[in-house]
């Protein structure tokens, strides 16, 4: 009983790392208060020009985000399409509570904000919407995978309407539509660029391939002011897709790399955060829907693709995902100056989530 | 007797329905909340927005964002010269590039620049009553600032404020109440006042809007300061403007899109091509009305942002040019032509400068005004009526540019001029 006791209050140390791989130490509860510790407000280790100049680093991690998102999108989503249904219809439902609770608040609340409430609203939906992994190591497997199944491929809803909103908002001066079609664009041209690529490359030229790829890929779409999560994964689902290895090497090269992206993405979301008062109301509606549309996404995910306990899956998904925080950082590249207050509730709403997540148990309970 | 899984069934339903009932619940509680700004403001009270955007201020680290990325734009624009004897300010001066050779500072008549800085900046010339000086600066033809069009917005904001010190130009935020726009003896245009809360504007002092357009110089500094727009500071620098130099010309005169002319015109933002000269480089791709929107990629929505980005061309090159014309979009290329060579016959003494027309009853209207004129440096704009000339109301152009042939060397005509619903009193200098 202590021990189990003990294993839950130092769960939080060992959440899943992102993007579905083996169970690691919580990227969100360390990386995110170390990058505010580490910024401008605080020690001032990375200042704001330093900030200024890793933006173009985390597009690049957005697109390698994107690009993890594709490949188990067209791997796991396309033999399984039950399972992916099943994680659109959960994102749809926490999207949906999260988004409607927070448009009927702002709209009480008169909240000073530079951006419409409806963008805040749908942002913060989007950004709920994401999950990771199950967080602790309690459960019955098959149950586990499941969920972490659900919990990968519940990010594709959540890149494709963050990329519209992305589009509305960005797109360098570009109509929504055609940034839409830039998007998708960039991401089928790499796509095919490093498919001819990687193939005839071998060793550590391969490496360098696949690298500049991803470079370019976030590049671009920063350049356009475009989503590099939404040309990510159409870059990963077109390798994935494809005849021969692309995706495979692709994913054996960018292991290198994925979790010092994550990592750089999490401290500069840390470093970045602004706290405001805006922030602080935004903070614990976002938490508190959050939690109740993954249980009631669970419910009805549960119910496309059974497997898991209702309960059990909405309680595994309320692990927040690192896309989340992401698509919240990539608004605010596009429109700077004016997410502040959403990025500062969504990275201090993860750090909660992870912890509701240690208490909000699984029972262990087949469905 | 309820099997199992029937039990189970029922609980998740109940969990459900709980989850939905206390979310709703939390939801109505929310709700009874209100944002602490709004909440001791009375009902009746009309919602003032100057207190919702205090509220929305941006945040630190916003600012410093934009900052930083104002100064890397903004430091290749400006220029940092010793003056003396020392202001109160400090011992050094900002300058604002206005045109790829000519940058214009404030300067008095009992101010002159450190031998270090003229040595390297002369000065061309001086403006004793508006106090400033026009600098001749080594040419740099994309480092010139952007002219922010002059428009009235009230309301609380933040503008960019630059100021010289030793080390270059610094930047920082300043948050001001409204912005008026008032007229002042010593210019025909109006100028600027704004309110700085909590800080002073220092004399002298670079002030661009947060995107980067140049919004002019402090000339009267303190809480409450005076800012001479970047309009009348690029007329300056431009009548210093030496023969010496190359400049381009696209060979046709623009006026500003009134809101009548955007209306007939189908042009959200631009110039009006008010006349084409017969031998200029435009004549064959240029008609009168056309809406020019921007010369090669660079959008342009006032006449002076359009001759600073035209004369910072240079003669030989092609400029494209994005026009709407009778409500379509049309893109023409224009060979740019040395405005110091062919361009416009130099003006005779006794021409003003000025292509007007008749208005039958009212007076004659300004078609368009020669750069460099009597009529410009008076201030005088196309779509400015002249309603009296000296005793005589209502005067045909004719008898406008006669009254002028016969006004007396050095000596000045005064015009009574409506702009829009305004009405000022101007003199038009021989």
């Amino acid at each position: 009983m202590i021990r189990e006791r003990l294993a839950r209050t130092t769960g939080f140390f060992h959440t899943r790392a992102a993007l579905g791989l083996r169970p690691a130490t919580a990227p969100v509860i360390l990386y995110i208060p170390l990058g505010m510790l580490l910024g401008p407000d605080w020690l001032g280790v990375i200042t704001v020009r330093v900030l200024g100049h890793l933006d173009a680093v985390i597009s690049i991690a957005l697109a390698t985000l994107g690009l993890f998102i594709g490949i188990a999108a067209a791997t796991e989503g396309g033999p399984r399409k039950r399972l992916l249904l099943a994680s659109t219809a959960e994102a749809a439902v926490t999207l949906i509570a999260v988004g409607g609770a927070i448009l009927i608040l702002l709209g009480v609340w008169n909240l000073p904000l530079a951006l419409p409430p409806v963008v805040v609203a749908l942002a913060l939906g989007i950004s709920a919407s994401t999950s990771a992994a199950p967080s602790v190591d309690v459960g019955d497997e098959r149950a586990r995978r499941i969920a972490a199944r659900v919990a990968d491929l519940d990010d594709v809803l959540p890149i494709l309407v963050g990329s519209v909103v992305i589009a509305v908002l960005g797109s360098a001066g570009m109509p929504a539509l055609l940034g839409m079609v830039a998007t998708i664009g960039i991401g089928l041209l790499v796509a095919v660029a490093g498919w001819l690529l990687f193939e005839r490359a071998q060793g550590a030229e391969r490496g360098v391939f696949v690298l500049g790829t991803i470079a370019l890929l976030g590049g671009c779409a920063a350049y356009l002011e475009t989503s590099p999560l939404l040309s990510g994964l159409v870059a990963g689902w077109f390798w994935a897709l494809t005849t021969g290895q692309t995706d495979r090497v692709v994913a054996h090269e960018l292991r290198r790399v994925q979790h010092p992206l994550v990592v750089l993405l999490l401290v500069a979301a840390g470093a970045g955060l602004a706290p405001s008062t805006a922030g602080v109301w935004l903070f614990a509606p976002y938490v508190v829907f959050r939690v109740a549309g993954k249980l009631i996404g669970g419910w009805t995910a549960s119910r496309i693709a059974p497997g898991v306990a209702p309960s059990d899956l909405g309680a595994y998904l309320i692990t927040p995902g690192v896309i989340g925080i992401a698509f919240a950082l990539n608004l605010q590249q596009v429109a700077p100056g004016t997410a502040g207050a959403l990025v500062f509730a969504v990275a201090v709403g993860a750090i909660a989530s992870e912890l509701l997540a240690v208490l909000v148990m699984p029972e262990q309970r087949p469905d | 007797m309820i099997s199992p899984p029937e039990a189970r069934r029922g609980r998740e339903t109940r969990l459900l329905l709980a989850t939905i009932a206390i979310s709703v619940a939390v939801l109505v509680l929310l709700a009874r909340f209100r944002f602490p700004e709004e909440a001791g403001r009375p009902a009746a009270e009309p919602a003032p927005a100057p207190l919702e955007r205090l509220a929305a201020r941006a945040t630190y680290d916003e600012l410093a964002s934009i900052m930083a990325d104002l100064e890397r734009r903004l430091t290749p624009r400006l220029a940092v010269v010793q003056i003396q004897p020392d202001r109160a300010e400090g011992a050094h001066a900002i300058a604002a590039r206005m045109t790829p050779r000519r940058a214009i500072l404030l300067l008095t008549s009992q101010e002159s620049l450190a031998p270090a800085s003229s040595s390297f900046f002369p000065i061309l010339a001086r403006d004793n009553t508006r106090d400033l000086a026009v600098l001749s600066v080594p040419e740099a033809a994309d480092a010139m600032v952007t002219l922010a069009p002059v428009t009235l917005r009230p309301g609380p904001r933040y503008i960019a404020v630059v100021e010289a010190t030793a080390q270059g130009p610094v930047i920082r935020p300043v948050y001001v109440g409204r912005t008026d726009i008032f007229q002042d003896p010593r210019t025909t245009s109006p100028l600027l006042s704004v309110a700085a809360l909590q800080q002073v504007l220092p004399r002298g002092a670079a002030i661009f809007s947060l995107a980067g357009n140049f919004l002019g110089l402090a000339i009267e500094g303190g809480t409450s300061a005076t800012i001479i727009p970047g309009d009348i500071l690029y007329a300056a620098a431009e009548s210093a403007r030496g023969v010496e130099e190359t400049r381009g010309d696209l060979g046709f005169t623009v006026q500003p899109l009134t809101q009548a002319l955007a209306r007939a015109t189908g042009a959200e933002r631009g110039v009006v091509a008010s006349a084409i000269h017969p031998r200029g480089p435009a004549v064959d791709h240029l008609e009168p009305g056309d809406v020019v929107t921007a010369i090669d990629g660079t959008t342009v929505t006032t006449p002076a942002g359009f001759q600073q980005v035209v004369q910072s061309r240079t003669p030989g090159q092609e400029a494209t040019l994005d026009l709407i014309r009778r409500g379509k979009p049309v893109q023409v290329t224009v060979t740019v032509r040395d405005a110091t060579g062919v361009p416009l016959p130099p003006l005779a003494g006794d021409d003003p400068g000025l292509v007007l027309r008749h208005v039958p009853g009212l007076g004659a209207e300004i078609v368009s005004v020669r750069p460099g004129g009597a009529a410009a440096r008076a201030g005088l704009a196309a779509g400015d009526i002249v309603l009296r000339v000296g005793v005589r109301d209502a005067p045909a152009p004719a008898a406008l540019l006669t009254a002028y042939r016969q006004a007396p060397d050095g000596g000045a005509l005064l015009l009574s001029v409506q702009r829009g619903a305004e009405h000022r009193v101007v003199a038009l200098e021989k």
